[in-house]
């Protein structure tokens, strides 16, 4: 063999120059991640895997026809080498047993710096697992500066492990977090729901519009007093939070389970109604009751993202108690906000024509988008 | 079917049936909910999984373009390598083309392939010098100075005379403040390289170190004999030049050097950002946005032109700055340390979080001591009033004696409100 002389190449030093005397971050791009997501539930292992196309490029060449950039169909045609070649590396086991992974169909992502294969897969493990052994060896070889960002959620609690080269194997214990924490971090996924489910807000939005009026002859009329109004938005919220309170309890505990997309139809459904009775009240004196009836479906929306956490056996009612207070906490802080302000400008035509009438047409609009969805599985908006 | 199904239809038909009779409703309904539903759609299909609807959907661009002779070589050279992993020839000639490709583009992917092509010495105590020499370059542009310069002794024990070793263990005290030793390698590297080179080197060091005008003279001598030398080298020259002309505060020269490095070297990323601070120093920022138009890949590029375009109070600035903080987001995830700097800079002047940025410009100062460095480190200090903090830069400012009039400037303040 012969000895690689090194030689000066000008070129190479002007470069060199410039750029070592900037001391430019030599990350101005991002450097390869890939982002891990693992979801435990008893021996199930539910995961998504999100990998930069251009590294998938790089080892397994996508860009076929040479035009220097990567299609939907390039991507899709090769989903099954990219399956394999990425799923062997990454190695899930619990107790020393494999677990076995079922993948779903391949999707995309965009990411800032650019865009990404989703894999989802979910995974099976021969036993309930106490810890995880994870190994993960995916593009170290190619560059050595690639790191694997994982996220491992169990029961609610969520840790973080990054894969390096040096250190490609991690073990995750699985143990119960303290039901102190536990609690803390149901009640903040109750806030979080409330916080992002929209469909929720909009429907207490929707019934809590009128709450600072009475209907009189045909037309609502501003409430003479603060007392009545309160009484109103007290027995409302009441009623929702003690409806979706049972129903969720009851979902938890499996003793009623209804299809998901029932459900999440029905409470767009739901949204509608409640916009709707604002125009020509079906519901009047007794609004709290529609609250309660609809409140029933809603409960049973809370009760699958509980089931995505995956409850914990041992403490469910601890977990189910800290949901419902992150709920309810939330509502109270929608409440505490919007109450007040509908309050003091509840005179005005402004609140009566745009407010109410152009609010409550909104949330029905959106209602009717998201029934018609959820209930045909259709996007009506990409 | 459910037995709540049929009153509930019932109860939603009537009531739309109702609603819809009022026109004026329906058309305010109609028209708030789908700009509602489409706002809310758009920023949903950024950051949600989604089956793309047609297979001609472009999902990424590479960043190699169509395939060229480059890259058909740098693919050619990968694939001899990985039949033969152990050949250093090989492998020495993958790692310099990923290199220079990290180089040209500022993306740090060509770093970790290029390591990865001297897997087989990586770890080695003494691995060949060529090998030895390509891993401290691929340190210290991931920041670890102290590996780079220690892998440099080595290289530079066996081979005295290595030019490529010599300049790049000058460059690295340069940016660790080492200034003294600094200059004595750039000696070293007088009989080795032309004199344009050596120049700038040496150029380099006066200008921080209260020699600027000297600096300026000669260098500018140099240049103006140098016109046989390779472009490259010239416009690194010239950006050398206008760099220290700003630095003594004569604005118009230094303007005038940096143009004509990048008439040598458009796509210079450091000139392009040197370019670019000028102008906002100087009041411009329509201009840097003209000049930095689509540099959204490089972050520090992308960070003065977030910074110009909020100055003008122009849309695009929020979106910059929200791919900024994304992406400093997603580093801090991986453990990296490299863009303190830049992430001191986007914290002071776009997220106006003083404490956030002073924390980040201390980090920095520990590992690089360049007039920027010092700049964020009095920037955040004032404005968190934490004037002690900045003693470090002060004192470096004091023994270099830099001319540097803003960061005088900075300097006297900090002394006022002490």
């Amino acid at each position: 063999m012969t000895a690689y002389r090194p030689r000066l190449s000008s070129f190479f030093l002007g470069v060199a120059l410039m750029y070592l005397l900037a001391a430019f971050p030599a990350a101005a791009h991002r450097p390869s991640d890939s982002y891990l997501n693992l979801e435990t539930q008893a021996s199930r292992i539910e995961g998504r895997w999100d990998i930069p196309i251009r590294d998938l490029d790089y080892v397994l060449d996508l860009d076929q026809d040479r035009n220097g950039s990567i299609t939907w169909g390039e991507l899709r045609v090769r989903s099954k080498d990219i399956e394999s070649y990425a799923m062997g590396r990454l190695r899930i086991d619990a107790g020393g047993q494999l677990c076995q992974a079922e993948l779903n169909p391949l999707r995309a992502i965009h990411h800032s710096d650019g865009s990404y294969a989703v894999l989802t897969f979910e995974m099976v493990c021969p036993s309930n697992p106490s810890s995880l052994g994870l190994s993960y060896s995916l593009l170290f070889d190619v560059d050595p500066q690639h790191r694997g960002l994982a996220r491992i959620g169990h029961r609610g609690v969520y840790q973080t492990k990054v894969f390096t080269m040096g250190e490609p194997h991690q073990e995750v214990s699985l143990s119960d977090a303290r039901p102190t924490q536990q609690l803390l971090s149901m009640v903040r996924e109750g806030l979080v729901h409330i916080a992002l489910g929209w469909d929720h807000m909009l429907f207490l939005l929707a019934m809590l519009l009128p709450s600072v009026l009475a209907r009189r002859g045909g037309q609502w009329e501003p409430f003479e007093h603060f007392r009545p109004a309160l009484i109103d938005v007290v027995k409302i919220v009441t009623a929702f939070t003690a409806a979706h309170s049972l129903t969720l309890t009851l979902a938890a505990l499996d003793y009623v389970r209804l299809p998901s997309r029932f459900v999440e139809s029905a409470i767009a459904a739901s949204i509608v109604i409640a916009a709707l009775n604002n125009f020509r009240p079906v519901f009047r004196g007794d609004r709290w009751l529609v609250a309660f009836g609809l409140g029933l479906l809603h409960g049973f929306g809370f009760s699958s993202v509980l089931r995505d956490l995956g409850l914990p056996k041992g403490s469910l009612v601890v977990a189910l108690f800290g949901f419902n207070v992150g709920v309810e906490l939330g509502q109270l802080a929608i409440v505490a906000v919007l109450f007040p302000l509908a309050y003091a400008v509840r005179r005005s035509a402004f609140y009566r024509h745009l407010v109410l009438n152009g609010g409550s047409a909104i949330a029905a609009l959106l209602g009717c988008i998201w029934l018609i969805e959820r209930a045909f599985k259709v996007s009506l908006f990409t | 079917m459910n037995p709540i199904a049929p009153p509930l239809t019932y109860l939603f038909l009537t009531a739309m049936i109702r609603a819809l009779r009022k026109p004026a409703v329906v058309a305010v309904a109609l028209v708030c909910g789908l700009l509602l539903a489409v706002a809310s759609q758009t920023k949903a299909s950024v950051d949600r999984p989604f089956v793309p609807a047609s297979d001609s959907l472009v999902l990424e661009n590479l960043p190699s373009g169509v395939a060229n002779a480059s890259t058909r070589q740098l693919r050619r050279l990968r694939e001899a390598l990985d039949k033969d992993p152990t050949n250093l020839a090989f492998a020495t000639r993958v790692a310099r083309l990923n290199i220079e490709q990290s180089r040209m583009t500022g993306d740090p992917r060509y770093l970790g392939h290029a390591q990865a092509a001297l897997s087989s010495w990586w770890k080695l105590n003494a691995p060949p010098a060529e090998v030895l020499f390509l891993r401290a370059v691929i340190r210290q542009s991931l920041h670890d100075f102290k590996g780079a310069l220690a892998d440099l002794k080595v290289v530079l024990r066996s081979e005295p005379q290595n030019a490529e070793a010599l300049l790049t263990y000058s460059t690295i005290l340069i940016v660790r403040g080492e200034y003294r030793e600094a200059e004595q390698s750039c000696e070293r590297l007088t009989p080795l390289v032309s004199e344009l080179v050596s120049g700038a080197c040496l150029a380099t060091v006066e200008s921080l170190t209260g020699r600027a005008r000297n600096a300026l003279s000669r260098l500018t001598t140099l240049y103006e004999r140098a016109n046989a030398e390779p472009p490259g080298e010239r416009a690194w020259a010239s950006s050398i030049l206008g760099e220290t002309a700003s630095r003594i505060g004569d604005a118009a020269e230094g303007e005038s050097y940096l143009k004509k490095a990048l008439q040598l070297s458009p796509d210079d990323s450091y000139t392009l950002g040197t370019y670019a601070d000028l102008l906002l120093d100087s009041g411009r920022p329509t201009e840097v946005v003209t000049l930095l138009r689509g540099q959204t890949q490089n972050d520090s590029l992308l960070l003065r032109l977030a910074i110009a375009e909020l100055r003008m109070g122009r849309a695009e600035g929020t979106e910059h700055a929200r791919l900024l903080r994304e992406r400093f987001a997603a580093n801090r995830r991986r453990g990296d340390s490299v863009h303190r700097r830049e992430e001191a800079r986007f914290e002071l002047m776009i997220e106006r979080n003083a404490q956030k940025a002073l924390q980040l410009s201390q980090d920095n100062w520990d590992v690089q001591r360049e007039p920027w460095d010092a700049r964020l480190l009095l920037e955040s200090a004032l404005a968190t009033r934490q004037l002690s903090v900045a003693s470090p830069a002060i004192e470096w400012l004091d023994s270099s004696r830099l001319e540097d009039p803003i960061l005088r400037n900075l300097v006297a303040q900090v002394r006022a409100r002490q």
